[in-house]
């Protein structure tokens, strides 16, 4: 008990709870196991990142409907591409790189499309950046609720006017906290390709956001 | 060690994220540089606002759907192995079918065309013995004729001879399925005004077309051939049940010296035979 409790004291046994409990099977067990046909592993998969990559390419598109959407397909082409994988890398690395490059796509397809939406009415006559379509809400709110909302909504939007090469680094460090080795990885790009992309990304973000900090 | 000018301390507050740890000689340059300061607090901020956004939750349903979504992949994926060997056996009947409806089609109105167009649309070119064949030749004549090897030379004006069925019909207005004419009612026309001659060479009529100059030159009943070393004998039957025969001095296609060129027209059609 007292071995416990040191062990305790010194944090190990948390990390190790936390392995057995959350982490029952690695990620590749997990697809080796889909591979074999067992649906339930990849169901185990599967609600281990649809938050991650749901979230990751929401941030990424600015499109909560159309990020569920390509989540899924996130899924579906891992699942269908079960046989090929290779473990040379995370699990996390490769899902994550296919929703990369799946976000990727969508906002190269809606830059030729040149999609009509409500922000490109009242987008300023200069040139300058979108003003969202936000209609009054009568509903009352607190003062920091409100304020914290149209900051969020404030990064957001600025995120969303990043290029896209930069957008996928910030998110990738900044909110889902990557480490630059496996932003590398994902992005396919080098540690300090990717760290030149933060920066710069910062620096747009800063001039955009500077009301805000 | 890193001299801590501020860009390398800005480059160290870059690297580092939302509650690392800073070196403690950047943390000295911060205490003493004013702008490296700002930058750190400005940089710490937007950190902490990026990361304020915070993740969203995928749907309720979204494993559901994703199920829904593979099952139709599995379904896309088996249906066009199972449909693609029937299609394939479905599309070469199609094809099979299109194909035999367009061949009966074109027969059918192939045959049509043939039954209601004059005769001389029928008679082939080709093929200048059918016609009379089956108008009553008489069979020695035809071999008589056959048997000079005159093919060529012979086949040009008895084309035209061929052809007064042709020039009679057209010039009667009448349209006799041919298969009126091959059941022998072609002798009762013949009987109104039948100048009738025969091609009874057993030869191709390419011949024939180049000597269209020949006809328009000379009459039915000009032979321009001459120097030739075989005999020709054509028969000609005036349609009123007499026959004339017509002997030629024999001819040979074997050199073009036997034709003249001053004499005979037929030198260009030779020309362009041989």
């Amino acid at each position: 008990m007292d071995t416990l409790t040191t062990i305790d004291n010194l944090g190990f046994a948390a990390a190790l709870r936390h392995e057995v409990v959350v982490d029952p099977a690695s990620d590749h067990a997990l697809l080796e196991a889909t591979r074999t046909g067992d649906e339930d592993a990849f169901s185990e998969l599967v609600s281990r990142y649809r938050n991650q990559i749901t979230s990751y390419i929401y941030r990424m598109t600015n499109d909560y409907d159309g990020a569920v959407d390509l989540a899924q397909e996130t899924f579906v082409r891992v699942y269908r591409a079960a046989e090929r994988y290779q473990t040379t890398y995370a699990f996390s690395t490769y899902i994550y790189r296919i929703a990369t490059n799946l976000a990727i796509s969508e906002l190269r397809k809606r830059k030729r499309r040149k999609l009509v939406s409500l922000t490109g009415f009242f987008q300023a006559k200069d040139g300058g950046e979108p003003q969202e379509f936000n209609p009054a809400d009568n509903r009352p709110l607190p003062d920091t609720e409100l304020v914290d909302a149209e900051r969020r909504h404030a990064v957001q939007r600025a995120i969303s006017t990043l290029p896209e090469k930069y957008r996928a680094p910030l998110i990738l460090r900044d909110v889902d906290g990557k480490s630059y080795e496996e932003i590398s990885r994902i992005l396919e790009t080098s540690e300090g390709t990717v760290k030149s992309r933060i920066s710069r990304a910062r620096g747009f973000l800063r001039e955009k956001m500077r009301a805000y900090l | 060690m890193r001299n801590m000018n501020c860009r390398n301390v800005r480059y160290e507050v870059e690297e580092a994220a939302v509650g690392d740890l800073l070196r403690s000689d950047v943390n000295d340059h911060l205490s003493s540089c004013v702008a490296c300061k700002t930058f750190f607090r400005e940089q710490t901020r937007l950190q902490e606002l990026v990361a304020s956004l915070g993740s969203v939750e995928a749907p309720g349903d979204f494993d559901f759907r994703l199920r829904a979504r593979l099952a139709g992949e599995k379904r896309g994926v088996a249906q066009p192995l199972a449909l693609g060997n029937f299609s394939f056996g479905l599309r070469s009947a199609a094809v099979a079918t299109i194909l035999l409806l367009i061949g009966s089609a074109l027969m059918f109105v192939s045959f049509r065309t043939r039954s209601n167009t004059p005769l001389t649309a029928d008679v082939p070119k080709t093929a200048p013995l059918s016609a009379p064949d089956k108008q009553g030749t008489e069979p020695s004549k035809l071999t008589d004729l056959r048997e000079t090897g005159t093919s060529e030379v012979a086949s040009g004006p008895l084309k035209n001879e061929r052809n007064p069925i042709e020039a009679n019909l057209g010039s009667s207005d009448h349209r006799v399925p041919k298969r009126r004419v091959l059941n022998g009612e072609l002798a009762t026309l013949g009987a109104k005004n039948r100048q009738k001659s025969r091609d009874l060479s057993g030869t191709q009529a390419a011949v024939l077309k180049a000597s269209d100059q020949v006809i328009d030159t000379y009459p039915t009943t000009a032979f321009p051939i001459n120097a030739s070393s075989q005999s020709l004998k054509v028969s000609v039957d005036d349609g009123r049940g007499s026959s004339r025969t017509i002997s030629l001095p024999t001819v040979s296609f074997g050199s073009q010296r036997s034709l003249s060129q001053s004499a005979s027209p037929l030198m260009a059609s030779a020309r362009g035979a041989w």
